[in-house]
């Protein structure tokens, strides 16, 4: 559409934006978090005389003292205890909350309490979990028929927190009948969804209600679980978000909101609770995972069939990854033609951190395989690994699951764009060094549950105010939907207010994820601006005592007949136009009031056909690798952001580029490292982000708009899908440079020259 | 947010005053780089730090002329040591090993004897300055001790320091002709790093990071056996920047490029 | 030295963004939580706490620091500068300006520490070329942007401050 500059750079350039770490409230007190030291064990007791003692202290909190409080929380499997009770399940778990005047005083007196652990075997990984007679849960917290969307949580106790399958055709019978049938297994690291924000939540319980200022992504869906747990209304529960220091997914869903609020019921005073790195690293992570994708192809290159397995390390909740498994499992096979298949999930819980939503939610995971394969099969096929997925890539309006919405992009054109750009800068290695270049392409079943709802309060000189419970988070949505409504409402930008997310306030919105917020709030936003068309032509003719359907509405006017307005014209078809804010200010007979417009999504018209969009990441990359070193250069970087229609393409850029570059970082350099119970890395020094200096040397940047998406102007979201495939394309292409496929990430610079040794053995050895 | 423990302060204002406030539970503080964090984490616990910066005899940078030496103050900031002129004229690879240490904001307040006595192996300044030849000052109430920088640190996050002394300087010789500092810094702190003096009679090669400690080797030019042996039997650290086959694998690669040698 | 007298807490007499500063702080007070809680100047950050992402950079006297990894007490007698000093009044500073004409920033949450980083690198290289910054700002994370713009921004707002250096010495 056109380039609004972010309504919220001010505000962050001056360091005036207000965060939820901010966040104070009258009379606060500031919690320490106890935790656990064991990865699985029995608390055998806590001893907190010292601690209560302490200066300052107000409270210190256990399990036990949660009175007739629900105690778990868990949107899925409500498996998550606020605070650890009976027995710990991993190494970081909550185990007390010290509440105390200060943070200093929180933290003294924190070190005083002392817990007795009986030790229990800890399984920190998925083979070794499934494998063993120990359990993590020893009960299911799954009721018979319980549902969340379309996932029906596993009622088991044999540590698996979620299965699931995918399946058409007969896959085993076209394999065995394949002309060639490519194998590729692939890990894919437990990373951590670095948010510079850490998590943390202020809470203030009083009689009959609860507020809460926290870093959630999904404010409603905190609500909802903490009204259950607190045996409150809705209504009652105010969940308020400001900005946020970055969420990618790492916020969805209700994290540290239960201990806050627990705390808070306890002390009887607002209480804030907070994170550093090595918390927020214990609080949540993404679902690392064990992928064998077998493709069988005809003698044409064409897939017949995919068999694949996913086994995920789950940790020690549920959390949303038996959601993410059911979409991993959806985005595994590839935007390919696939006429039999076969996909077989289990999401294991194991004594680490519990996992959960990322950027790209199972996308990356699976890809990895999935797109992998595709190059390995490119060459044991002998054909161009572009033309090999131009071969197999579904067209605009197929179908790639049964029942869901056809494709709405068009993706060999995408792919087609992306080689493009490669080959145009595509260089010679330097003496020293080997150079790869690989592309990749996924489609996601994005945009999650398509309800939404937006208002818009048109006040009495014609501006608005456009209430949405959608995050900002960075993503730029405020400026985005602003820009909708002031299309719609044919008001410049700087005449819409956006405000933050405050459940008391905005209304109901299922998440903000899954790249949904231009597309399914936009059409929430949309159909608020007709909503409040329809109100101010009532208005209109209400005041001009004419018929409502002598009313017209065009290029941001309300026509009314002159002849109806007491002036003189030529005939009743003369009409003038009334500005809205005339029309207000007629109406109220005041320079004053307003005008409300409401719109809803929900799954009908637009978005009756699930999901909202197919959100599709094609991206390439050319790395160099250092062969003393093993160093990956990425020289060139290759985005297509195939979103319909970009409503601000500065903004789309910029999700691309920031997800593809957490892509390179899952590629080269991220890992969760477990040794034995206790994560060794707990910090950024020693887990390794993407830099300054990482930035790949190119970058090519493309939007493609065909206006095939259902969202407003015919635009579909970003966010997530420039993440997807980078894994998979770096781990090929710095295969291809080295001549050996890899098979782990991250392509850490030891791991790259253990590659290039073993490739050289492989040649030497013949 | 991490919280510190309470924490008692003593300000010398002489490096007298300092050597009678330092010991076991009081750990001597000047930039903090390494401490601050390290009580964040909880694994420092002084009961007081006794804050160097005031004091005036660890702040020097000065020129020996005649002896060919500098003497660098060990509360001097790695800033100071990579900007001062006199650093840049007779120490310029010091000077821009000093410049690329850490971040801009650890070179503004880290220092050159935090540096070394915190003795973190991932690190460049013990490397380069034992390739100098440099002689550390150590001092207690009950006098002084000179030592090498390979007698200063003898092991990973281990001095010879006792709990009473203070590192007060460095004295570093000019730098001689054909020294060069090359370093692998894939992660946050350095991989490896080799100082290099490189004449026609010999080769002197330290090797630091990846080393418990600066580890030092003088050979005769073109001695490839002494070096490869030198090389073998080097004890490479195991950690996330890699196994020590790696390191000794990257570290030949370099020697060979950097010497001329090759296979 | 046993048995220690030491006092846990100093008073600490410095300027923060001009304004004089006299307080009693305790000594395990860092320079960030002096800001953040004592000060209310909210526009400094936290985040990794140790040295490694950027988003509590302050200049003290000029020098980039991490307030999270500062004590308070060291602040004494010095000139302190957050980015909440930079604009003058209603003026931005040329790198403010420069970040959001750039789109240098997305969640925000390291703006003020690589803008911090920023003006500590510019005043007092103003000639800094691309090398130099790349190098600078290589010190602070973010993880929204890719760091694309933010290389720009510094970049525009170093050949603005070149320029503006240039024009006056003419």
């Amino acid at each position: 559409m056109t380039a609004a500059p972010r309504s919220d750079a001010w505000e962050k350039v001056t360091g005036r934006a207000c965060y939820a770490v901010d966040a104070a409230l009258p009379n606060m007190a500031h919690a320490a978090v106890v935790r656990s030291e064991r990865a699985h064990a029995r608390i055998v007791g806590i001893d907190r005389a010292e601690a209560e003692a302490a200066p300052g202290v107000i409270a210190v909190v256990t399990a036990e003292d949660l009175g007739d409080l629900g105690r778990r929380f868990g949107h899925i499997v409500p498996d998550h205890a606020i605070l650890a009770e009976g027995k710990v399940r991993y190494f970081g778990e909550p185990v007390t909350v010290v509440v105390a005047e200060t943070p200093h005083q929180a933290a003294d007196a924190a070190e005083l309490v002392w817990v007795d652990y009986d030790d229990l075997p800890a399984l920190t990984d998925a083979a070794t979990a499934l494998a063993s007679d120990v359990l993590i849960h020893e009960q299911s917290y799954v009721e018979p028929g319980q549902k969340f969307l379309d996932v029906a949580p596993a009622a088991s106790t044999d540590n698996v927190a979620h299965r699931n399958e995918l399946a058409w055709g007969d896959a085993e019978a076209a394999l065995a009948a394949a002309a060639t049938v490519v194998e590729t297994t692939t890990t894919f690291p437990l990373v951590y969804g670095y948010a510079m924000e850490t998590y943390n939540a202020l809470a203030d319980w009083q009689p009959g209600s609860l507020h809460v200022v926290s870093t959630a992504q999904h404010p409603l869906m905190v609500r909802r679980e903490l009204a259950r747990m607190f045996s409150l209304p809705l209504a009652a529960v105010r969940v308020e978000v400001p900005y946020i220091g970055g969420g990618y997914g790492s916020k969805s869903y209700t994290k540290l909101e239960p201990l806050a609020a627990a705390a808070s019921w306890v002390a009887g005073r607002p209480v804030k609770v907070t994170t550093d790195v090595e918390a927020a690293m214990y609080t949540t992570r993404a679902d690392g995972a064990l992928v064998t994708v077998r493709t069988g192809f005809d003698s044409g290159g064409r897939i017949v069939a995919r068999d694949i397995d996913i086994r995920f390390d789950t940790g020690a909740y549920a959390d949303n990854s038996p959601l993410v498994l059911t979409k991993s499992i959806n985005r595994s096979f590839g935007p390919y033609r696939m006429p039999n298949l076969r996909v077989r999930g289990v999401a294991a819980y194991t004594n680490t951190s519990p996992a959960s939503s990322y950027r790209g939610f199972g996308a990356p995971q699976a890809a990895l395989a999935g797109e992998l394969n595709m190059d390995m099969a490119a060459e044991e096929l002998g054909i161009d690994p572009v033309e090999l997925r131009r071969r197999n890539l579904l067209a605009p309006g197929d179908t790639l699951i049964e029942g869901k919405r056809p494709l709405d992009a068009d993706l060999v054109a995408d792919l087609d764009a992306v080689a493009a750009a490669l080959e145009q800068h595509a260089a010679e290695p330097t003496p020293g060094t080997l150079r790869g270049r690989a592309v990749a392409v996924t489609a996601s079943d994005a945009g999650a549950s398509p309800i939404s709802t937006a208002q818009v309060r048109m006040h009495a000189d014609g501006s608005v105010t456009l209430l949405v419970s959608s995050t900002e988070m960075g993503q730029g949505s405020r400026t985005a939907l602003a820009q909708i409504a002031a299309r719609e409402l044919c008001v410049p930008i700087e005449a819409v207010a956006v405000g933050q997310s405050d459940t008391r306030f905005t209304p109901f919105e299922w998440t903000t994820g899954a790249s949904r917020t231009t597309t399914v709030v936009g059409l929430a936003v949309q159909a608020a601006c007709a909503d409040l068309w329809d109100n101010l032509r009532d208005r209109a003719a209400e005041s001009a005592g004419v018929p409502v359907d002598e009313v017209r509405v065009s290029d941001g006017l309300i026509h009314v007949p002159l002849a109806a307005r007491g002036e003189s014209g030529s005939g009743a078809d003369t009409v003038s136009g009334l500005t809205p804010a005339e029309v207000i200010r007629q109406w109220f007979g005041a320079d004053a009031g307003e005008v409300v417009g409401v719109g809803v999504v929900r799954r009908d018209g637009a978005t009756a056909v699930l999901p909202p969009f197919w959100e599709i990441g094609a991206v390439g990359v050319e790395v160099s690798v250092d062969e003393a070193t093993g160093e990956v250069t990425v020289e060139h970087l290759v985005t297509v952001g195939d979103v319909g229609y970009a409503v601000n393409p500065d903004l789309v850029k910029g999700q691309d580029l920031g997800a593809a570059t957490q892509g390179l970082g899952i590629a080269l350099w991220e890992e969760m490292v477990y040794d034995g119970e206790q994560l060794t890395n707990p910090n950024l020094v020693e887990y390794r982000v993407p830099r300054l200096r990482d930035a790949p040397r190119r970058v090519t940047s493309v939007l493609a708009e065909r206006g095939d998406g259902a969202g407003p102007y015919g635009a579909t979201g970003a966010g997530e899908g420039a993440l997807n495939p980078v894994p998979a394309a770096v781990a090929a292409a710095v295969g291809r440079a080295v001549g050996i496929w890899p098979t782990e990430l991250p392509l850490t610079p030891p791991r790259v020259w253990s590659l290039l040794q073993q490739a050289q053995q492989f040649l030497g050895g013949g | 947010m991490a919280v510190l423990p309470e924490l008692g302060l003593v300000r010398s204002a002489d490096l007298d005053e300092a050597l009678a406030a330092v010991g076991y539970d009081h750990a001597p503080y000047a930039g903090g780089t390494e401490l601050v964090p390290a009580m964040g984490l909880g694994l420092r616990r002084p009961v007081a730090i006794v804050d160097l910066k005031r004091v005036e005899a660890l702040k020097g940078i000065e020129v020996d002329a005649e002896g060919g030496t500098v003497t660098i103050g060990a509360a001097v900031t790695h800033r100071r040591l990579s900007d001062h002129p006199d650093v840049q004229e007779h120490l310029p690879t010091l000077a821009a090993a000093a410049s690329r240490v850490g971040n801009a904001r650890v070179r503004s307040t880290g220092t050159v004897g935090g540096n070394l006595c915190f003795a973190e192996p991932r690190s460049d300044l013990g490397c380069v300055l034992l390739a100098l030849g440099a002689t550390a000052e150590v001092r207690s109430a009950g006098g002084a001790r000179f030592l090498r920088i390979d007698e200063l640190i003898v092991g990973a996050f281990e001095t010879s320091l006792t709990e009473n002394e203070i590192l007060v300087s460095v004295t570093v010789p000019f730098e001689p002709p054909g020294m060069s500092y090359w370093k692998l810094q894939s992660y946050e702190r350095p991989t490896l790093g080799v100082a290099l003096v490189v004449t026609a009679e010999q080769w002197e090669v330290t090797v630091g990071a990846a080393t418990e400690r600066p580890t030092r080797a003088v050979l005769a030019a073109g001695d490839t056996a002494g070096l490869a042996d030198f090389v073998d039997g080097l004890e490479l650290s195991d950690d996330m920047t890699g196994p020590p086959d790696y390191k000794r694998s990257v570290l030949r690669a370099h020697l060979e490029r950097a010497l001329g040698t090759t296979r | 030295m046993t048995g220690s007298q030491a006092p846990t807490s100093t008073v600490v007499r410095c300027h923060v963004n001009g304004r004089d500063v006299e307080m009693l702080v305790p000594v395990r007070l860092t320079v960030a939580e002096l800001l953040r809680d004592r000060l209310g100047l909210t526009g400094t950050k936290v985040s990794c706490e140790m040295q490694v992402c950027g988003v509590c950079t302050v200049l003290v006297d000029g020098n980039p620091v991490s307030s999270c990894a500062t004590l308070a007490c060291d602040l004494d007698g010095t000139e302190v500068l957050t980015v909440e000093g930079l604009a003058r009044g209603r003026d931005l500073h040329p790198v403010q300006e420069a970040f959001m004409s750039a789109n240098a920033l997305q969640c925000g949450f390291c703006t003020p520490g690589f803008i911090m980083m920023a003006v500590g690198l510019l005043d007092t290289h103003p000639d800094a070329d691309q090398a130099d910054i790349r190098e600078w700002m290589d010190g602070n994370l973010c993880r929204c942007t890719g760091y694309e713009p933010i290389e720009t921004a510094v970049t525009v707002a170093a050949s603005g401050l070149a320029a503006a250096t240039a024009e006056a010495g003419r």
